[in-house]
């Protein structure tokens, strides 16, 4: 009776042990068949959203070529100095004896000198650093946020066990132009790969169109629609290409700066109050700002008046 | 010579139009400023008795405006103004510079509103 009863336990067990080896061998193709499919759906929003920005990109073209039709589109890069002869010829000038060649050379030995435990920035990006500017700002998609490339360096010192480089100082400028300079010529091409990435350039879009400040003035009201034209002594330079000389030696500032740096003080000139450098509105702007200016060629580091 | 009397008669016609309205303008907007300060003067006069809660109200809307990403620069200066006034005793200069504080911070609430609501109708085409 006894051998029976424990014969017939063992049959159960088998029994139990042959169903949930099947079950498991039924689940393992659905939940890769629900990955594949998610993947999919990721893959259709990525390309629906890029289709909505690949939109914006023409529109954003179009207007600058009915505006300025005997600028070349490749010549954007160049900002205000494609628009006035006169600003030009000063402009080559100044480049002959670049005031932002100093900045390049502190920046390249900040690039290569090691940190406290051996490593140097070259071990936190993509081709030890070099040529990559023009991949910058893209979206985390871990982090959930847009990464500048002012922000990557911090974020490569705090990995390394060193403190962050206040975003104003002239170390992140020179590391940020060195960087630029050994990327020149390449080419922006910065994608918005999924819904959240979208909605990162969609912020950044609405920033640039919304007027702010007590002067009521938006990026878009000097930047596209006096853009070319007179504001007190300066000529207002285009959108379009904005971001592909920074950072930038501004004569009004005897210094180097970033384009954050550049945002702050475009808002404070419409008495808007400022955001801090780095902080999530003014990266979603550089995102929206630079898919803008998606074609054309790293210039940066530059100068400004 | 007669054709280029008639022409000039007609330019000196078309210049004085011109400037009557022009004139008119400046008389309108001038009587408007005039209105403009009367009406400051009042409503400063109005708020001359609760202007330590005008203050607060300032401070809460310019705070409000700068939650939403749209504080202007010029409004702390305004509030500040207010209080050195009002502790230096002068209620009516206080008055004065907490009103403007409120209407600047509520017109800073406004844009951000507005611009939230109609940032794409500004998208030049």
């Amino acid at each position: 009776m006894n051998r029976g009863l424990l014969l017939g336990f063992l049959a159960c067990i088998l029994l139990i042990a042959e169903f949930w080896s099947s079950r498991q061998t039924l689940a393992e193709p659905a939940a890769q068949q629900e990955s594949v499919s998610q993947g999919e759906a990721a893959n259709e929003i990525g390309a629906e959203v890029q289709k909505k920005v690949d939109t914006d990109i023409v529109a954003f073209r179009d207007y600058f070529k009915r505006r300025f039709p005997a600028v070349e589109f490749a010549e954007l890069k160049d900002g205000v100095y494609v628009l006035d002869k006169e600003s030009r010829e000063q402009w080559l000038e100044i480049e002959d004896f670049p005031p932002y060649e100093f900045a390049v050379d502190e920046g390249k030995v900040l690039f290569e000198t090691a940190f406290a435990n051996g490593k140097t920035y070259a071990d936190c990006f993509d081709k030890g650093g070099i040529g990559i500017r023009q991949n910058f700002p893209y979206f985390d998609t871990e982090l959930g946020e847009v990464m500048t490339l002012e922000l990557a360096i911090n974020q490569c010192r705090k990995a390394n066990g060193e403190s962050p480089l206040p975003y104003k100082s002239d170390a992140i400028s020179s590391l940020s132009a060195y960087m630029a300079w050994v990327s020149r010529d390449q080419v922006f091409d910065v994608k918005v790969p999924n819904q959240a990435a979208f909605n990162a350039y969609e912020a950044g879009k609405k920033f640039f169109y919304s007027k702010r400040g007590q002067l009521n003035f938006s990026c878009a009201d000097c930047h596209m629609r006096i853009s070319g034209q007179k504001l007190r002594a300066d000529i207002i330079g285009p959108g379009l290409g904005h971001p592909t000389g920074f950072p930038v030696y501004r004569a009004k500032w005897e210094d180097m700066g970033t384009l954050h740096r550049r945002y702050e003080g475009c808002n404070a000139e419409v008495r808007a109050k400022p955001f801090a450098a780095q902080s999530l509105e003014y990266r979603n702007l550089e995102y929206f700002q630079t898919i803008m200016s998606n074609g054309l060629a790293v210039n940066g580091p530059s100068s400004r008046r | 010579m007669k054709i280029a009397g008639r022409l000039l008669t007609v330019l000196i016609i078309a210049v004085a139009v011109v400037n009557t309205g022009c004139d008119g303008d400046s008389a309108t907007s001038g009587s408007s400023a005039i209105t403009t300060a009367q009406d400051e003067r009042a409503s400063a006069a109005d708020a001359k008795t609760d202007t330590p809660a005008r203050i607060a109200q300032a401070q809460a809307a310019y705070e409000e405006a700068v939650r939403l990403g749209f504080g202007w620069t010029t409004t702390p200066a305004l509030i500040d103004a207010a209080k050195r006034a009002l502790d230096a005793g002068n209620g009516s200069e206080a008055a004065v510079f907490a009103q403007r504080a409120l209407l600047e911070a509520e017109a800073a609430v406004q844009q951000a509103k507005y611009s939230d609501a109609h940032w794409q109708a500004m998208i030049p085409r």
